[in-house]
């Protein structure tokens, strides 16, 4: 009984200084119900391209956005949440995550737009797209600028204590991180509209990439690398196409 | 590239600048400094054992030549006193070689200077201050305003909240979430966040960095040299300071209660490049550096008594959680070389958390302040104080810490990777203040007030008449804080 009520206290310990464990599980229950198949046949225009397909793909690309996007942004939730008072830690969580989501959204809706005008109106094959983004994910990983988007995650902004200003405060980090990571990533997420979500196994590798340059030393290192690969990639796709 | 074996079969002794200077300004050790420096300054930029490429190593913004390892001073996490102690050692050799090519003493290491001493140790050596070698020769040891302050050259004195080192050897953890003597877990990184800084980085290291240029702050290193990890170790004070911070890191291990080195493979076998006497490049990690004597061959001439803080309470309270926000400026604050002070309310339901953080038990009271913005170093140290008085109070019962931004440049560099996390932010162990006021029956758990002054170097004795430094009349460029915040645990 004894050893059971200090497993509690240490699992209760680790919690409180890991506030962002919730915002975990929902990425975890995302990636569970891709896997579940949930999601995967609204997660892409789907072979007509049409336009009320783009509508009917937001869903599927949010919750892909939650899988492969949220990871990334736990630490900035982390900081929400230890440096919020008790009594709205949560609140200041779920606000920031929300407003984070909602931007990546909102890339979703001109991302897919983009896709379904170079697919239905000016006719670009599936396959020729997909080469299309992934060697402007490969270009992208060499660039300037999406170093200086990995070297920014440490950047935050004042958050008031209490009341709208909190709030305020939330929405103008989350803000600040979807931009920063956008800067890094928008390139490696087309390359998902273009494949059309639907391969959990491209979702799989993109999302250990992202996580990998963004979260941790080493994992900055396999930035060129995997810009040969996708090159690589984008080589064999357009040769298949 | 080789892994560096050094030769410690001789202890060599490094020795308290001020002693060696007791009567006069050109003892051995010092003058054959002085002439080694000269011979590095002559040589080129591209000679790893040159004096601007030794400098380079730290910081430069020139770009380096092909294949060396420019920009690589570890600050603002654990690899800060490992990293010094092998730059400070492998030129050590280097100098030591000059040294005695010169036919200067053999048994030359580089002087240590104990700031934190009485007049004269609290004042820039003697030998540092005088213009010309004993043969009529510029002393390169000697840097005019204002590649160096004014006052201090003028044998001003330090202050001691700039000084001392109670407060990091206080601290029994190497590393730790909110506080620790050597710095925060991070990875190998050349500047990142100053939250990751350990205490004896912060104070006196970082201080006296900016202290010794003071607000006259040129970018680039046009001006001050210390005040810019670009251009620090071209300012031959750097080398006696660094000796300094490296002797206290002996103190601070010397001084028991469970002190120790870290013993994760991640901080003992990081590898970082340097180059020795010969100019060939070679590696070291920390485990190669933990026992100065027995490891890398010297040691110090003294280990002097230090007065001690009483060491805050355990590191992880009864409750085992971080320490929690209770109350924080909504509005950003900026400093520009006035004092400043900012209230934190502390609403009504978490006032019993602080009422008990600062009584007796395993409770602490910690100070952040927050989200700090500047373009440029402005050369100010700000002493940070938490309800003070006024002008009768002592001020040195109110002192919580010191915010100083060694390293803004850097990290201002969108170019330069930030590790560890997020805020650039400075945290203060406020619990031995809050203790005191609180058994003296004067902290009120409804909010504190936290008062930022600038520090300023004091008149040598007996000439506070007239005492009229260049900077004085300079404007001091901005700090942004975005918020200053107190928690408790």
């Amino acid at each position: 009984m004894a050893r059971v009520h200090a497993y509690r206290h240490g699992v209760a310990c680790t919690l409180r200084w890991r506030p962002e464990w919730r915002v975990a599980a929902v990425a975890a229950a995302a990636w569970a119900a891709l896997l579940a198949g949930f999601g995967m046949h609204t997660a892409h225009l789907g072979p007509d391209h049409s336009a009320p397909g783009v509508v009917a793909g937001l869903p599927g690309w949010s919750l892909m956005v939650v899988a492969m996007m949220v990871p990334v942004t736990l630490p900035a939730v982390r900081y929400v949440g230890l440096n919020s008072m008790r009594r709205r830690r949560q609140r200041a969580m779920a606000l920031y995550t929300a407003v984070y989501v909602g931007a990546w959204a909102m890339f979703g809706v001109t991302a897919l737009g983009t896709h379904h005008v170079l697919a239905e109106h000016l006719g670009i094959a599936d396959g020729a797209l997909l080469a299309l983004a992934l060697g402007a994910a490969a270009g992208w990983q060499l660039t300037r600028a999406k170093r200086r988007a990995l070297f920014a995650c440490g950047r935050t902004v004042p958050l008031p204590p209490l009341g709208r200003r909190a709030d305020a405060g939330c929405a103008r980090f989350a803000l600040l991180h979807a931009g920063r990571c956008m800067q890094s990533c928008w390139a490696i997420m087309a390359v998902m509209v273009a494949v059309g979500h639907s391969s959990l196994v491209w979702m799989a590798a993109l999302t250990g990439l992202v996580v990998a340059e963004e979260l941790t030393v080493r994992g900055r290192r396999v930035t060129r690398p995997a810009a040969a690969v996708l090159a690589v990639a984008a080589g064999a796709v357009a040769l298949g196409a | 590239m080789t892994s560096y074996e050094p030769d410690s079969s001789q202890l060599f002794i490094r020795r308290d600048i001020w002693r060696l200077e007791a009567d006069g300004p050109f003892d051995p050790i010092t003058l054959a400094y002085a002439e080694a420096v000269k011979v590095m300054q002559g040589r080129g930029a591209d000679d790893p054992t040159s004096w601007r490429f030794q400098s380079a190593i730290h910081g430069a913004y020139a770009a380096p030549p092909p294949d060396a390892d420019w920009n690589q001073c570890q600050h603002q996490g654990w690899f800060f006193l490992p990293w010094h102690r092998m730059y400070l050692y492998f030129f050590e050799r280097i100098v030591r070689a000059a040294v005695v090519a010169a036919g200067g003493p053999a048994d030359f290491a580089i002087p240590y200077w104990n700031y934190d001493e009485p007049t004269p140790g609290n004042t820039i050596p003697i030998g540092f201050r005088t213009q010309t070698l004993p043969d009529g020769t510029p002393n390169p040891l000697f840097l005019p305003f204002p590649r160096r302050n004014s006052g201090l050259m003028a044998g001003g004195q330090l202050d001691p909240s700039v000084t001392s080192p109670a407060n990091a050897l206080s601290q029994t953890e190497f590393t730790s979430p909110t506080m620790g003597f050597g710095g925060g877990m991070v990875g190998p990184q050349h500047f990142g966040n100053f939250a990751n800084t350990g205490s004896l980085e912060q104070t006196p290291h970082n201080d006296i960095h900016v202290a010794l240029v003071g607000a006259n702050p040129v970018g680039q290193c046009q001006g001050g040299f210390m005040i810019d990890p670009n251009c620090a170790a071209l300012d031959p004070i750097f080398w006696l300071h660094h000796s300094n911070i490296d002797r206290l890191w002996n103190v601070w291990i010397a001084s028991g209660g469970g002190r120790a080195n870290p013993t994760g493979s991640g901080w003992l076998t990081a590898p970082f490049v340097f180059y020795d006497e010969t100019g060939a490049e070679v590696t070291m990690t920390a485990q190669e550096v933990l026992d100065s004597s027995a490891q890398l061959g010297y040691a110090y001439d003294d280990v002097p008594s230090v007065e001690m803080v009483p060491p805050p309470p355990e590191e992880v309270p009864a409750s085992g959680g971080p320490p929690e926000l209770v109350g924080a400026t909504e509005e950003s604050l900026t400093l520009a070389g006035e004092p400043a002070s900012v209230a934190i309310s502390v609403p009504g339901g978490t006032q019993e958390s602080v009422r008990s953080a600062a009584g007796p038990g395993p409770g602490r009271v910690l100070v952040s302040v927050d989200d700090i913005k500047a373009d440029i170093n402005p050369g100010v140290v700000y002493g940070v104080y938490l309800n003070l008085p006024g002008e009768s109070g002592d001020r040195r019962a109110h002192h919580i810490g010191n915010v100083s931004l060694f390293g803004i440049e850097k990290m201002n560099d969108p170019d330069i990777r930030h590790e560890g996390a997020p805020g650039f932010r400075h945290i203060f162990d406020a619990t031995r203040v809050a203790g005191k006021l609180a058994e003296e029956g004067r902290w009120d758990p409804a909010g504190v007030t936290v008062t930022f002054e600038p520090i300023g170097v004091h008149p040598p004795p007996g000439a506070e008449a007239g005492w009229a430094p260049e900077e004085a009349g300079q404007t001091v460029p901005p700090i942004e804080i975005g918020r200053v915040s107190l928690f408790v645990a």
